[in-house]
């Protein structure tokens, strides 16, 4: 890593004699479309200090400067209980949904035959491809007291088993359901970089007797370590976002305590009524959290010698 | 009745509630005060007169209607069809619209038969925009912020819940009191054939700004399989709580997958009729009263509690996501409890091929099951389409063709408009009942029903039997019922809030039924909701009664 | 030792089994269900069935009636293939500007790509931008907006420093420029990244009817994804509004499923070509040759 970083300075240094034009060139671009249509856009975020309304648009709409995040201090309940869960759905999708998808590519990827991979590969990805109201059905009807599961146990005289519906269990639903739409997806990206592993190494290490749990260990983790720090770092980003339309679509059942995280707290109380400039509060609310949260897990990166989002 | 005025209400809208709002406290008008254009305060005080209703002598209906609400009945399709529209409406121009479509979206005018057609027909080229029902609020939203408005938007339904809308119509939309007030409307006799309950909620600041997409009174109907009710010999008639449960019971075997009712607020809806509960509100000397903090209520939701307990109601009952309509067609359900009175058609036709099937309502009594429970009765309309602000000469235009949109049932137009031409959209059965071919299925879905509407008539194209039964039906409910006070009064709290604290409430009742939460958690239910919101509602509501000259009954 | 234990392969092979089977059987239903009849879900009590014994294509009729989606499913695939293809131009080329080390304005770029990642500006606003540059109702309305999704800059970018530092080096000292180097060298061992990214632009482009909605008026130019959406939209309630409808279509139920299959059949396609960019040793033999 030491060298790595003196050696990118050694360029740095030359770069900056004459600088690559070029470069700059081919890559602009790009940079202008997302300032174009992330950054100008975001500007309309001063609605937050705002009581817009679309008819009036911003010119014309009245200031009121912190009244709309009046949510952070005022202690309401119901935003206290919205934000409770979605920290623990934070945390339960960063600690355990998230390596999932590594764990899977990992299994994928020490298959022996190339095409029983990736058969396994196109049937597991299928899920991605449902929308949330399909899926949400979809469990329903398996496992729902009417569905499928229970009809087979009442018929033959079991007890039912209550799974959805259930205040408890639903934290447990919603992570199930994400783990099982969504794992295969994940996989995709984690194979594309394990498919970058330069097989000597491999077999040097079989060469000097290494087991492949030993392999696995010294050759492919550390190899695509960078890959699953930079995945976490981004997910944080954006780990106030727990899924709006899963949720929402069940949150009938299980009440509102259970169920209730920040996106249909805004929802239910900002976007239905119109108070678009309420829901933009929160969403420059979120977006600090995210940026708190990716500086800290980029310091941390780089404190433990690895190269995270951006280098120091 | 000629020149019907609002009665005891005139409908001040708008000013009179931001007023209202500047003058409760700091918190709310600093909540509310958008900093409107007042310009609409002049208006404030003078009331606009409703269209005069004259109904357009058309088809002898088999069953004529009433003034209880029952609507005209046919049998079977009028063989002779006037026109209502002697000169075609348009001037060549584009005429632009925007209305939410429930349906695959039909092939555009170039592909689409009916839509060139149509376009002839009106004398304008017609530009829609189709948006899918469930998408329509955002967009809605999203286009009056970017200010570029078609000719012709229908408000996102209901209207009432569209915040500060009298300022937008103030804004940005047409006043049509000039043209449509009391006896101006005649000059578009389709649009004078519109009901005076279906005007009351296109008045806002004092003027008419919009033409409203009519419905009847009936509003919804407690659906039953007529068939497994037969099957499982339950009575149709079912006088009271008890026998209503015991007859749940009997419809329902868990064991098969088989349950009474579907979903939960429809079963509630019914339970509310039978114990007599306010249509949403209730008002007594111009004060008002939501339908959650009544005695009634509260039975209802013990009722609600007992029929979830005995196992009646589909688990999935709660689920947004509950397929109930499937469910009712499938016959998992027996009872569909409260859905659209247009839905007769549509479960006909997706039955079409289902021998078994057989559509029933159910009458629903008091729940001592002495009489026939009060009818709640519909807020008249679907919503309205307003018309973007634009000068006198195309206005009047754009109503002529909102007026040959609204022809009604029996009329050339009307069967243009729902059925297209005959032989290349429909073909005619032998009662001269029009089939839409699949042609015309594809292309005559076209969203111009939300833009403009005629009284819909009860008539199912090929089951004459159909016409008699809900005719016979509407006929035996409609006289006893109560009209929803709040009708044509808007409440800006209401439209902003309305949806937050009613889904709380709701969240909490529904814990009370699945017996997570003690009965007696309703009180501070209903005192959350006051305090959320409720008793700003409310008093919006008094105000604006107060306003319009509402004297107490 | 070269040979697995066999309790470690008997674990790993049970896993993915019960992940296929977890994800086949609920597919096979979907599919089964597109081709019920009405009696056959009348019979599973509404719901879905995993076997249509009443077979009909009825629901794919009623989705290619009228024309709409042959010309839906054109704009779509035109689309999504000029989409991506302009998607993974500019992605590659703002990565690869941002993966060299001390490039000019690298740095705050790098950042401006990061906070993108981190806040969605909402609908009003980028309504309003794409109006005010003259884009609605244009097809360019569902690319321009999208074409750069900071995410996939970032790991594209990972990816192009993980390449070996000694082919960078080599290629200054025989004096090619930054485009050639890209061209040449980083593009051709990058296959694996550049396919993910592909598919991940391809997806994306492919499902999103959301900006269609907000952005394209006429419905003759819609992409499958909004037309798909009017077909299940309608399942929620019946209003007192839709009197006069006289339409028999199938069963709502596998109108959905017949929507599931048709919207996601044209991606599975594309995915096993994509697959074997994924392969072992692409990379090596390359950087060796």
């Amino acid at each position: 890593m030491a060298s790595q970083v003196v050696d990118d300075h050694t360029i740095a240094r030359r770069r900056r004699v004459r600088p690559d034009l070029l470069l700059v060139g081919i890559g602009l671009p790009g940079g202008i479309a997302l300032i174009l249509f992330q950054y100008f856009p975001l500007a309309f975020n001063v609605i937050a200090f705002q009581d817009y309304q679309p008819y009036l648009g911003i010119g014309q709409s009245s200031w009121v400067g912190f009244q709309n995040f009046s949510f952070l201090w005022d202690g309401n309940p119901q935003f206290l209980n919205a934000l409770t869960n979605t920290l623990i759905l934070t945390l339960i999708q960063t600690v355990l949904v998230f390596p999932i998808p590594l764990a899977f590519a990992l299994m994928l990827n020490s298959l022996a035959g190339e095409r029983l991979k990736r058969l396994l590969q196109s049937v597991l990805y299928l899920p991605h491809f449902m929308s949330w109201v399909i899926v949400v059905a979809l469990f329903q009807q398996m496992l729902g007291d009417a569905g499928m599961l229970n009809t087979f146990l009442i018929q033959n005289d079991f007890d039912m088993v209550q799974i959805i519906g259930v205040p408890d269990l639903f934290k447990t639903l919603l992570t199930s359901q994400i783990i099982w739409k969504d794992t295969g997806w994940g996989t995709i990206i984690f194979l594309a970089a394990l498919s970058q592993i330069d097989q000597e190494q491999y077999e040097a290490a079989a060469v000097d007797g290494a087991g492949p749990l030993r392999r696995m260990w010294s050759i492919t983790l550390p190899s695509i370590r960078g890959l699953f720090i930079l995945l976490l770092i981004l997910r944080l980003g954006n780990s106030l976002s727990v899924g709006f339309e899963q949720i929402i679509l069940q949150q009938g059942p299980v009440g509102l305590e259970a169920s209730e995280v920040l996106d249909t707290w805004v929802y239910n109380n900002g976007i239905i009524g119109g108070n678009w400039s309420m829901a933009s509060a929160v969403g420059l609310f979120k977006m600090m959290v995210g940026i708190v949260l990716v500086i800290g897990a980029n310091k941390l990166a780089h404190l433990f010698g690895e190269r995270g989002v951006y280098e120091k | 009745m000629s020149t019907p005025t609002f009665g005891r209400r005139r409908f001040l809208h708008g000013a009179g509630s931001l007023a209202l709002l500047a003058g409760t406290g700091s918190l709310l008008s600093a909540c509310n005060d958008s900093g409107a254009p007042s310009s609409n305060q002049a208006d404030a005080n003078r009331g606009a007169e409703l269209p005069t209703y004259r109904r357009f002598a058309g088809a002898e209906p088999d069953l004529p209607g009433n003034d209880t609400g029952v609507d005209d009945a046919y049998r079977n399709f009028p063989a002779e069809q006037l026109r209502s529209v002697a000169e075609t409406p348009g001037n060549g121009g584009t005429v632009s619209g925007m209305a939410n479509i429930f349906y695959a979206i039909p092939p555009g005018p170039d592909r689409n038969a009916f839509w060139a057609d149509l376009n002839e027909r009106l004398g304008v080229d017609l530009d829609l925009r189709m948006v899918p029902n469930a998408d329509y609020p955002t967009v809605f939203q999203t286009v009056i912020a970017g200010g570029d408005l078609p000719d012709l938007v229908m408000m996102s339904p209901p209207p009432n819940r569209i915040p500060n809308l009298p300022q937008l119509l103030g804004a940005q939309f047409s006043n049509l009191s000039d043209h449509l007030s009391g006896d101006a409307v005649l000059d578009y006799p389709n649009l004078a054939n519109l009901s005076t309950d279906s005007w009351r909620s296109t008045v806002y600041n004092g003027g008419i700004y919009g033409v409203p997409i009519p419905r009847g009174r009936t509003h919804s109907y407690h659906f039953i399989r007529q068939d497994l009710f037969e099957k499982y010999g339950v009575p149709v008639e079912l006088k009271g709580y008890d026998e209503f449960a015991e007859a749940m019971k009997a419809l329902t075997d868990s064991r098969q997958r088989r349950f009474a009712l579907s979903r939960i607020l429809p079963t509630m809806k019914l339970l509310g009729r039978m114990n007599n509960e306010p249509n949403n509100w209730r008002e007594e000397g111009g004060s008002f009263t939501r339908s959650y903090e009544t005695e009634e209520f509260r039975q209802t939701v013990s009722d609600m509690t007992e029929l979830w307990e005995a196992g009646v109601v589909h688990p999935d009952a709660f689920s947004d996501t509950q397929p109930f309509k499937q469910l009712f067609n499938a016959g998992a359900c027996a009872v569909n409890a409260s859905d659209g009175y247009g839905g007769w058609t549509q479960y006909i036709v997706d039955n079409k091929d289902n021998p078994e099937f057989e559509l029933g309502l159910l009458p629903v009594y008091t729940r001592d099951g002495s009489e026939l429970a009060p009818w709640a009765y519909g807020p008249g309309q679907y919503s309205f389409a307003a018309i973007k602000q634009q000068d006198d000469e195309r206005l009047t235009m754009l109503l002529r063709v909102l007026n040959w949109l609204a022809a009604p049932f029996g009329t050339q137009e009307y069967t243009y408009r729902f059925y297209g031409e005959e032989g290349r959209d429909h073909t005619l059965d032998a009662d001269g009942n029009p089939v839409l071919t699949a042609e015309g299925t594809a292309n005559t879905v076209l969203p111009i029903r939300y833009l403009a509407d005629s009284p819909s008539p009860i008539f199912m194209p090929g089951r004459p039997q159909d016409a008699d039964y809900q005719h016979e039906f509407q006929s035996r409910v409609l006289p006893n019922g109560a009209a929803d006070p709040t009708v044509g009064l808007f409440s800006n709290t209401n439209a902003s809030k309305n949806a937050a604290i009613d889904k709380a409430f709701n969240d909490g009742v529904n814990e009370i039924i699945q017996g997570r939460k003690p009965i007696g958690d309703l009180d501070s239910l209903v005192s959350d909701w006051r305090s959320g919101g409720g008793d700003q509602i409310r008093a919006e509501y008094e105000e604006e009664l107060q306003k319009a000259g509402g004297v107490p009954s | 030792m070269e040979t697995p234990k066999p309790l470690v392969q008997a674990i790993k092979f049970i896993a993915l089994l019960v992940s296929v089977v977890l994800v086949i059987v609920p597919f096979w239903t979907v599919i089964a269900t597109s081709f019920a009849d009405e009696e056959t879900i009348n019979a599973n009590a509404g719901g879905m069935v995993m076997w249509p014994t009443g077979f009909t294509v009825s629901s794919y009729e009623a989705l290619l009636n009228g024309g709409v989606v042959t010309r839906a499913l054109v704009i779509s695939v035109l689309v999504t293939v000029v989409g991506t293809l302009l998607s993974l131009a500019v992605t590659a080329c703002l990565a690869y500007w941002l993966s060299r080390p001390g490039a000019l304005g690298a740095k705050p770029m790098l950042l401006l790509v990061l906070g993108s990642v981190l806040f969605s500006p909402g609908l009003i606003p980028n309504y309003l931008v794409v109006k005010e540059l003259g884009l609605l109702d244009n097809y360019w309305s569902l690319i321009l907006p999208v074409m750069v999704n900071g995410f996939n800059v970032i790991v594209m970018r990972a990816f192009f420093q993980n390449l070996p530092r000694e082919l960078f080096e080599s290629a200054a000292i025989d004096g090619a420029s930054s485009a050639t180097v890209l061209v040449k060298i980083v593009l051709p061992l990058s296959k694996a990244v550049l396919a993910v990214i592909g598919l991940f632009y391809a997806v994306a482009y492919w499902n999103a009817f959301f900006n269609a909605l907000l952005y394209i008026q006429s419905a003759d130019k819609w992409p499958m994804a909004l037309v798909l959406r009017t077909f299940v939209v309608n399942q929620t309630t019946i209003g007192g509004d839709q009197v006069g409808a006289t339409e028999a279509l199938p069963p709502q139920l596998s109108l959905q499923m017949a929507i599931l299959v048709m919207a996601t059949v044209p991606i599975l396609i594309v995915y096993p070509f994509l697959q074997k960019h994924f392969a072992k040793g692409v990379m090596i033999g390359a950087v060796k040759g």
